[in-house]
């Protein structure tokens, strides 16, 4: 399809252009391939957002939502709550998706503090091993609750694609419910930038430059949450997104977090587009899982990083 | 008493580390806390910076109690420059004394003043050379230096009285970046008029930088004074037991502790 085309549909779509395309054409574009795209972006600066804040909160460039587990929570929040919720209630439902999933995202976060926090001081190693079983754990929790919940398994096939990763949306409902907490995720992101330039320095230097670590600990949590919860309810389990966007744009922008976090979301916005269509174009006519190609990409760039970070995170471990 | 501690006391869990501390700091002292290792040196320098807030007693900044200031208003007057730090991310050593700045900024991150300021903090200490290297790469010298800058970044530009607070800055030094910090650190706060309160484990550069010594043994203050008031053969054995000796050279009033070893060294 042209471009042109293209342009002429979403332009008609708001009135600005006259429709001259074929209507089965702009119903494809408008209700099926646009809202793919957009989904995307979004889920793609949302995981970049939450992978900066959560590298920077706990000083660790291996940190990211999906491997400290918070995506595994905020997937299996949502699960749970379809699960339980009656067929009646599900289109209401889907209005608040976001919201629980970053509900599961801020406990599991919570859990996995707790676990990986002695005296105070969070072990970078152990907060990765911490989430690493996590998300196993909550990967089977939500297997074994679709059985539970679903002995016909009318519902499993949905779920199970949803949580295997990609951006399946079907028209514009999906995406209008995401947007409050993912622009509430984003305005909470951007607070936290002087924040976390300080808290590069450690705490003790943050506090002393007149940072309220506590508040700021738990805003940065909450903007985390947020956009893994959007992310995650948009396009399932979407993994290391959050690891190599930020690391590339710390590379091109440098390490504040401002320049840092302005940047990430384009970027990881137009990552996740470029990844959604090579899922789509690799291997026609069948279409590799979202998820697949993030973890191809993003699975060998943190083995690198994990060694080539070795030195730092055995530092402080 | 410009910073003023009134009975401060302060435990982690069930160890007491400071108990009834009394201590005041007027404008443009410099003071040196010395004492053994976990005799609370550190804990008592995170009180006074306000990072810390003690379980008992208060510290008062200028009469009002430090808890009482917003952060980043006390952060324009009092900075504290830790032992050493690690960052994770390649900030540049410009980039890191810029972080001096924070609590300076406006709300909008309006700081006209900021980038001479850190300039002037960076050549100050001669970290010119480094500017757009990562921070993470220098040497331990290096690093404490950048941590200095960012401290007079921090307060340089505030009307009225400054308290610097340092934790072992010549910890792991070399001889030679020992010295050249002392004279940094004592002549140009001296010439800003900027309080010095720092931990010190080198009873030497202490006796020789700082006209006052605090002692603090098992989370008390058991001396503070002059070094050679405070240096007393009875003040060293308290603090680190018995085997050293107390040298007084003829041609100068400082005092200097050595260490006396208990069998003689073997000779080849």
């Amino acid at each position: 399809m042209a471009p042109l085309t293209i342009l002429e549909i979403v332009l008609a779509r708001f009135g600005v252009a006259v429709a001259m395309a074929d209507p089965t054409l702009a119903a494809i574009v408008w209700e099926i391939r646009l809202p793919r795209v957009v989904a995307a972006g979004l889920v793609g600066a949302a995981l970049a957002l939450a992978g900066v804040l959560t590298q920077g909160l706990f000083r660790n460039p291996l940190a990211e939502p999906y491997i400290l587990g918070m995506s595994g929570g905020a997937g299996f929040a949502v699960t749970a709550f379809l699960a339980f919720a009656t067929p009646l209630h599900l289109n209401q439902a889907m209005s608040y998706l976001s919201w629980v999933g970053a509900f599961g995202g801020l406990i599991t976060i919570a859990i996995v503090y707790a676990l990986a926090s002695r005296r105070g001081r969070v072990d970078p190693l152990t907060i990765l091993l911490a989430g690493l079983a996590m998300s196993a754990i909550l990967g089977a929790l939500t297997t074994a609750l679709l059985f539970m919940g679903d002995p016909h398994l009318t519902r499993l096939a949905r779920v199970w694609s949803w949580m295997g990763g990609g951006v399946q949306v079907l028209g514009w409902g999906p995406i209008a419910a995401a947007v409050p907490p993912l622009g509430l995720g984003i305005v909470v992101a951007l607070r936290q930038a002087a924040g976390l330039d300080a808290l590069a320095l450690g705490e003790e230097s943050a506090a002393q430059l007149g940072i309220a670590i506590q508040r700021q600990r738990v805003e940065a949590i909450v903007g985390i949450a947020l956009l893994a919860g959007a992310a995650v309810t948009l396009a399932g389990l979407i993994g290391f997104v959050g690891l190599v966007v930020p690391h590339i744009m710390r590379l091109i922008v440098g390490p504040r977090h401002l320049p840092l976090l302005i940047a990430n979301a384009p970027a990881g916005a137009a990552f996740v587009v470029l990844a959604d269509l090579a899922a789509r174009t690799l291997l026609p006519p069948a279409e590799i899982p979202l998820s697949v190609i993030t973890a191809l990409v993003g699975g060998p760039w943190f083995l690198y990083l994990l060694r080539a970070r070795r030195g730092f995170v055995g530092a402080i471990g | 008493m410009r910073l003023c501690a009134r009975g401060v006391g302060h435990c982690f869990g069930d160890r007491v580390v400071l108990r009834d501390i009394d201590v005041g700091v007027e404008v443009g002292e410099t003071v040196a806390i010395v004492g053994a290792n976990g005799a609370g040196k550190s804990t008592l320098l995170g009180i006074l910076a306000g990072i810390i807030a003690p379980r008992s007693g208060s510290v008062t900044w200028g009469g009002t109690r430090l808890g009482d200031f917003p952060p980043r208003v006390r952060a324009r007057s009092i900075a504290l420059v830790p032992q050493d730090v690690s960052v994770p991310f390649d900030y540049t050593v410009e980039e890191i004394v810029d972080l001096g700045r924070l609590p300076q900024r406006s709300a909008l991150g309006g700081d006209p003043e900021g980038p001479g300021v850190v300039r002037r903090a960076i050549d100050l200490l001669g970290l010119g050379p480094f500017l757009h290297q990562p921070f993470a790469s220098l040497s331990g010298g290096e690093r404490r230096r950048a941590l200095l800058a960012l401290a007079f970044a921090q307060i340089s530009t505030t009307p009225g009285p400054r308290v610097l607070l340092l934790d072992e800055p010549t910890a792991h030094l070399d001889l030679g970046h020992q010295r050249a910090l002392m004279e940094d650190l004592v002549t140009r706060a001296g010439a800003e008029g900027i309080t010095i309160v720092t931990v010190l484990h080198d009873l030497a550069l202490a006796a020789l930088y700082f006209p006052r010594l605090m002692v603090l043994h098992a989370g008390r203050l058991i001396a503070d004074g002059t070094p050679q008031a405070v240096l007393t053969e009875a003040t060293i054995e308290t603090i680190y037991g018995t085997g050293f000796s107390i040298e007084r050279h003829a041609s100068s009033e400082i005092p200097r502790v050595a260490i006396v070893a208990s069998a003689p060294r073997p000779r080849p």
